[in-house]
């Protein structure tokens, strides 16, 4: 593992991403699948399919089909990656997940867009405040939230060389890009981007760079928090969580998510199973359905923006 | 390649083991297990191939998995000790096929409609590649309710699977009932042409119909093939050729000596 903070002020696409890297790996010659469910135009991979007809496949609007068939389609050698809105790959075809790609131990990478708020204009049909719960508890999916566009990409390269089941659940909006390119990480391994003493803000996903900007307002008010950009919410990084929990006087964890099944309860777990004396104030979404809105209006909604961590953080510190 | 004759035979032979393997265990999925056997003959004797070039089979209709494992048993995949531990604990015999778990299975299969779409995604991952290999996969007419059924269907025309046969055994029963009061009743041939596909119906319980259906079905170059199997729930014993549902059956007295009988019937004929 091998990773540095990109000092520069930049943004990154992530969809753009997903099309380029598929672009390179194609063009290495590695056989690999991309695969569609009539989402091909938002996916970012959409001139694959023009120029490289060999390697993609669009399945219409069927998606249980499409999970099941490109899982089964891997024991023919190909790699396949599908990609839909996050909830048409995960909740709507949760038994085709479970059974044809994990217990069947095929191969199959998922691009599952727009994860929570990132829906925006489409609502609470295509809101995902689930999905994790439902990919946590099927056994031998890899649940990555890559927190900028140089982690999905990592993640695109290390499932093409080593197969497995890979929930990839980002955005296709451009994200700052919080790591320089070249950065490397590690299979299983969160990341401690930024050092503190009284409180560690563990996020996933975009939700890593409020985390970083609550940081600065903490330290503001002379509280010194860590950021742990989590990236694999299975398997998660129980090492470097327990090494957090001790150095830290509380934990505040952050996540587009519902929080059943979401990583605030799984932390919560590993603090009770150590039995450190920390407290855990969990940043996310209290149960509800999505709605329509702009980010800003869901995050408030929601209550996922950097002053609610901040509030969070402060909570926590308090005896 | 075997003829007409040993084809029966070898049916025989798989409707005995699966008989043997009902018994032991009291119960099980007879009348879905029993209807595919002559299907599983032909197959297994003159289609399939597990040499260099790999044909697939996907039993999508996963819970006829015993007669599957005693045809297996018969071509030597899966060990004659080991074929009456039938959902027996720790088995490798579990009553839907697991292909991690069973010599022989390709595809894991059980949750009804996801074996058809494991078929197409294997058949288009072959014509792609340009890899030779035919794949055949036995659906049941119960399981054609699965919305997925339909996906993969479609899935199977757009891309024009002329390496995948699909079987549809259409024996008429499920769990709860007629499948056309449970659900309705449905024109196949005209279903499976609306949609482009190449449909052949055949009388599932007669080797050389199946064997002829299947010729049918070869070599058709740009278009997805399914054979519709006539079958009747239960075929090769009497008793459970009448019964009203023998879907699942955990066997009466009764029911295990009719079982008992044809068996012994079988092994004198």
């Amino acid at each position: 593992m091998s990773w540095k903070l990109n000092k520069a002020n930049e943004v990154e696409e992530i969809r753009k991403i997903y099309g380029l890297t598929l672009e390179s790996l194609i063009k290495e010659g590695k056989p690999i699948m991309v695969c569609d469910a009539d989402l091909a135009g938002s996916s970012g991979a959409s001139f694959i399919y023009t120029k490289y007809p060999n390697n993609s496949v669009n399945f219409g609007i069927c998606e249980a089909n499409m999970i099941a068939a490109a899982a089964a389609m891997s024991m023919t050698g190909l790699k396949p990656y599908v990609h839909s809105f996050a909830p048409f790959v995960s909740r709507r075809v949760a038994d085709q997940l479970y059974v044809s790609a994990g217990f069947a131990k095929n191969d199959i990478h998922i691009y599952a867009t727009d994860p929570g708020y990132w829906s925006q204009y489409n609502g609470a049909t295509h809101t995902t405040f689930e999905d994790l719960a439902i990919m946590r508890s099927i056994p031998g999916v890899n649940i990555v939230a890559p927190s900028d566009a140089v982690q999905f990409k990592w993640v695109l390269e290390y499932y093409e060389e080593h197969g497995g089941i890979f929930y990839n659940r980002c955005t296709r909006k451009p994200i700052p890009k919080l790591y320089e390119d070249g950065s490397t990480f590690e299979f299983g391994k969160a990341l401690w981007t930024h050092k503190g003493t009284d409180v560690a803000l563990i996020a996933i996903g975009a939700s890593v760079n409020d985390a970083i900007q609550a940081r600065e307002e903490l330290s503001k008010l002379g509280i010194s928090a860590s950021v742990i950009d989590l990236f694999f919410v299975k398997p998660i990084d129980e090492e470097l969580i327990k090494q957090v929990i001790r150095e830290h006087k509380s934990v505040v964890t952050i996540e587009n998510h519902n929080r059943f099944g979401g990583i605030g309860e799984h932390i919560g777990s590993i603090i009770a199973n150590e039995g450190v004396q920390v407290k855990l104030r969990q940043v996310c979404v209290n149960d509800r359905y999505g709605e329509v809105g702009d980010f800003k209006y869901l995050k408030e909604t929601f209550k996922l923006t950097k002053e609610d961590i901040v509030i969070a953080a402060i909570n926590s510190l308090n005896k | 390649m075997k003829n007409y004759k040993e084809m029966e035979l070898f049916a025989k032979e798989i409707r005995i083991l699966t008989s043997q393997m009902f018994l032991h265990r009291g119960d099980g999925h007879i009348g879905g297990a029993f209807s595919i056997i002559e299907s599983l003959s032909v197959l297994f004797s003159n289609y399939i191939n597990q040499g260099k070039v790999k044909d697939y089979f996907v039993l999508s209709k996963g819970h006829a998995g015993p007669s599957y494992y005693a045809t297996l048993a018969l071509l030597g995949h899966i060990p004659m000790d080991q074929i009456c531990t039938l959902n027996e604990n720790g088995t490798i015999l579990p009553s839907h096929p697991d292909r991690h778990k069973t010599p022989g299975v390709d595809c894991t299969t059980g949750s009804l409609g996801q074996g058809i779409s494991q078929a197409v995604g294997i058949a288009y991952g072959l014509k792609i590649q340009k890899k030779s290999g035919m794949v055949f996969c036995i659906i049941g007419d119960g399981e054609f309710q699965e919305g997925e059924v339909f996906e993969a269907l479609q899935f199977a025309s757009g891309k024009k699977l002329d390496n995948l046969i699909v079987f549809l055994d259409y024996n008429k029963k499920q769990v709860d009932g007629l499948v056309k009061d449970v659900s309705c009743a449905t024109n196949f041939t005209l279903f499976f042409e609306s949609l482009g596909i190449h449909s052949v119906t055949c009388n599932g319980n007669d080797i050389q119909e199946v064997d002829t259906a299947i010729k049918q079905c070869m070599n058709n170059d740009d278009v997805a093939n399914v054979v519709i199997l006539d079958t009747v729930k239960g075929f090769g014993n009497k008793f459970f050729e009448k019964q009203f549902n023998p879907h699942h059956v955990t066997f009466s007295k009764e029911e295990m000596h009719a079982l008992t009988e044809s068996v012994k019937e079988m092994k004198k004929g």
